[in-house]
């Protein structure tokens, strides 16, 4: 179900409701509820892969159980190790199989050598990569010995499949969002309006902004042998801000959905484009997986704490592997690889202590290098990536494709709206009317954003870019 | 104590809504406002051929129906009036939309119908015709095909807001710039000025693919035909030259090809023509004739419709293009 259909229109308020009903009477009643509606949620684009999300669930449930009363390191690993094995198969298998294969096909072929290997006709389940993660970082806190395991499996399992971040995140940790669903909830209208608007706001980004110029990123994109390098640039900014705008608005229905029901989960971006370093960017990108790699991959490789060599190898390593868990595709892991060398070379000039640019310059150099890595994310293969590389470098052009003048107008018009309400969010925080202090201007300005979305927004029941990964 | 201040939640999101509503139809209904008194482009454009046109010859289209053909020469050389109800980057959704407006108040005499060499091919993109939705309440006839762009669109369309949704930059251009989408004294024709550079445009090229049809384009097609048969209406068919591109056969020209030879519908082919595919001064830019060149074409369909009225009471020969 989208958060952007009529389906969940109808879904939402009847879960909201039914949901406040029983919210204080009864915590295993509430849920049940909740793990009925999200799986009636997950179930609604196809009832099989729920079998694979109870699974996962069962299993790591057993072993946080097992790993509760074990003290032998032996057993421990061994019981860590079922978790780890189980959640990465199901994501190998589904998600990475016929790009292993097929790669591998490659390799041979590129020596001459042929061999068959049989694809396999595989659907890839929506959100496989944000709940195994999730699930995952259950038993890998329970080992760590930072988290006791729960007992109630009807509050695990609702925890797992907790439908306002099932399939595109934020991940959520287990120390955070676990014990929610295991405490008494109260109403709180206060914090149920304020879910509402990150609603309204999240549809905004999404249909109003993202969509928007997904139609001219789309056209350009679709077509690259008719487009010069100057319409490239102008399509390749257009799509860093419409993934953005994409995943981001997707995060803030989650949180705002989760708000409403009396959740609190982790915030996911900070408006990265004012990053001004690499790493300042992976601290204001989807933070929950940027945060879930370093926890899980980035310090257990060893961190910092190795030779400088060393840690440059796990900061770039960390981020192949992110680019992997984007997607089965070279084109997301040479974005991620991208980051990974950036991000080195930005640590070894700070080790350097040679390079000091104004925080502006900083600003405009991390955002134009963060498009240049999305040229990949967005090609639909390396080569057609590289072939756009070299019409900006060779044949720039001297006009910009604009298609419909209408389009490309409002496309405009939501970056300069976005570009305002980021500054203003970034520096002015005071001045943001959708929480500002009186009644009639956050009124105002939440309907504004309605009425928008009525008149510019896009509903061509179109996907969140990141429910592919 | 929970309960209460639930319901009292309840309450002010429905009384948020009503109000929300309200200023909803308010900028509705002034936006309705700019639209009937649209000076000129393509919203009065939409406006008469939905709700006005009464001509005898109607040219139904895309970009290039709405520039390659003149009404004015029609008139002249015919002596009937016509209407171009072309519009540029539409397809068979809009055609039927407008075939359904137009037959709902008149039978015109003859519908000019330009068909691409690839229409078939394409897949069937309701969308475009969105541009209609401000016309959806009063036109009956068009709903299911605008309810055909998404499962949301017969709920969304309820706001009034929504109904102009993305048009305001068509619906007010013309307040301020005039006959960007054509003269009205020109009837619909949207000239397309310029001229193409030889030197930087494409070689002689030839096209001969084979692409699978879409089965709704086909079904839309057909559905398109026999609504004008049913209704009396002769059909022409017209396939317009590109520069410098002949296209030999395509899926598309094969099917409308036997189309019309079994349903005795006067096709004229100009998209393997050589003298005008290669007459570089006569188009705008590679697709679309400008003023002359659209003239000069204009002349030679209008002489094939005489031609086709001519031969026989009731045309039953595909006409091709020598």
């Amino acid at each position: 179900m989208l958060f952007n259909s009529v389906d969940f229109a109808l879904f939402f308020p009847i879960v909201f409701l039914v949901f406040w009903l029983l919210a204080n009477r009864n915590i295993f009643l509430r849920n049940s509820f909740l793990l009925a509606a999200s799986y009636l949620f997950y179930g609604w684009w196809d009832w099989r892969f729920l079998l694979l999300i109870l699974f996962s669930s069962i299993v790591d449930y057993l072993v946080g159980l097992q790993l509760g009363q074990a003290d032998a390191p032996a057993k421990r690993k061994l019981l860590v190790g079922i978790s780890i094995v189980t959640n990465l198969g199901l994501l190998a298998f589904f998600k990475y199989y016929n790009f292993f294969a097929e790669s591998f096909v490659d390799a041979f072929s590129f020596f001459g050598r042929a061999i068959q290997v049989n694809t396999l006709n595989i659907i890839l389940p929506v959100g496989i990569s944000f709940y195994t993660f999730q699930t995952m970082s259950y038993t890998l806190d329970i080992y760590r010995r930072k988290l006791k395991p729960v007992h109630d499996p009807v509050a695990f399992l609702a925890f797992v499949s907790f439908f306002p971040q099932l399939v595109a995140g934020p991940i959520e940790r287990a120390s955070n969002l676990l014990p929610q669903f295991l405490e008494i909830r109260h109403f709180d209208e206060a914090k149920a309006s304020a879910g509402f608007k990150q609603i309204v706001m999240g549809l905004f980004m999404k249909t109003a902004i993202a969509d928007r110029l997904g139609l001219y990123v789309a056209a350009v994109y679709g077509n690259v042998d008719h487009h010069n390098g100057m319409t490239f640039m102008v399509a390749t900014v257009f799509f860093a801000i419409q993934i953005y705008c994409d995943f981001a608005g997707y995060s803030l229905i989650a949180i705002g959905c989760a708000k409403t029901l009396g959740f609190d989960l982790m915030d996911n971006f900070k408006r990265p484009y004012f990053a001004h370093s690499f790493k300042d960017f992976w601290s204001r990108w989807h933070i929950s997986l940027s945060t879930w790699f370093r926890d899980y991959v980035y310090i257990p490789l060893g961190g910092s704490r190795g030779s400088e060599g060393r840690t440059y190898a796990n900061l770039f390593t960390t981020f192949v592997i992110s680019g992997l868990w984007h997607g089965a595709n070279w084109t997301f892991i040479i974005w991620g690889a991208l980051h990974g060398f950036f991000q080195t070379v930005e640590k070894a000039l700070q080790n350097a202590q040679r390079v000091r640019l104004p925080r502006s310059v900083s600003i405009v150099l991390v955002f134009t290098l963060t498009c240049f890595a999305w040229i990949f994310f967005r090609s639909a293969s390396v080569p057609e990536a590289f072939q756009i590389i070299e019409r900006i470098i060779l044949h720039p052009g001297h006009r910009i494709y604009t298609g419909d003048l209408g389009i490309f107008s409002f496309a405009l018009l939501a970056i300069l709206f976005l570009l305002i309400t980021e500054w203003i969010a970034e520096f002015r925080p005071d001045w943001t009317l959708l929480y500002h202090r009186s009644y009639a201007v956050r009124v105002f300005s939440t309907s504004f954003l309605i009425l928008y979305m009525a008149g510019l927004g896009v509903f061509d029941n179109s996907q969140f870019i990141y429910f592919q990964f | 104590m929970e309960f209460i201040q639930i319901k009292g939640l309840v309450r002010k999101v429905f009384l948020y809504l009503i109000i929300l509503t309200g200023i909803d139809q308010c900028a509705g209904a002034l936006l309705d406002l700019a639209l009937n008194h649209s000076p000129d482009g393509r919203y009065y454009k939409a406006k008469y051929s939905l709700e006005d046109c009464e001509e005898d010859i109607v040219i139904i289209g895309d970009s290039r129906g709405e520039m390659d053909y003149l009404p004015t020469v029609f008139e002249d050389s015919l002596h009937m009036s016509c209407w171009n109800a072309s519009r540029g980057g539409q397809g068979l959704p809009y055609f039927r939309i407008i075939q359904e407006g137009l037959l709902k108040r008149y039978t015109p005499k003859i519908i000019l119908f330009n068909v691409e060499d690839n229409m078939l091919e394409m897949p069937t993109d309701y969308e475009r015709a969105g541009f209609l939705r401000p016309f959806y309440q009063d036109h009956p006839e068009i709903r299911p095909f605008i309810d055909e762009i998404s499962p949301l669109e017969k709920w969304l369309i309820r706001s009034r807001l929504y109904a102009f949704n993305s048009s305001f930059y068509y619906l007010f251009r013309p307040y301020i710039f005039h006959n960007l989408d054509g003269d009205l004294k020109d009837h619909g024709w949207k000239p397309r000025y310029g001229s193409v550079d030889p030197e930087e445009e494409r070689a002689f090229t030839t096209e001969s693919e084979l692409a699978p049809l879409d089965p709704m384009a086909v079904q839309l097609f057909e559905t398109f035909m026999n609504r004008f048969k049913e209704a009396g209406v002769k059909v022409m068919i017209v396939t317009p030259p590109n520069y410098n591109l002949q296209v030999i056969t395509s899926s598309t020209d094969q099917y409308v090809a036997n189309y019309c030879k079994q349903n005795h519908i006067p096709l004229f082919r100009y998209s393997e023509n050589i003298p005008l595919i290669t007459h570089s001064s006569w188009y705008g830019d590679r697709d679309h004739l400008n003023p002359e060149g659209a003239t000069y074409f204009t002349q030679k369909v209008a002489h094939k419709i005489k031609d086709a009225f001519d031969l026989v009471e009731d045309p039953v020969s595909v006409i091709e293009f020598e």
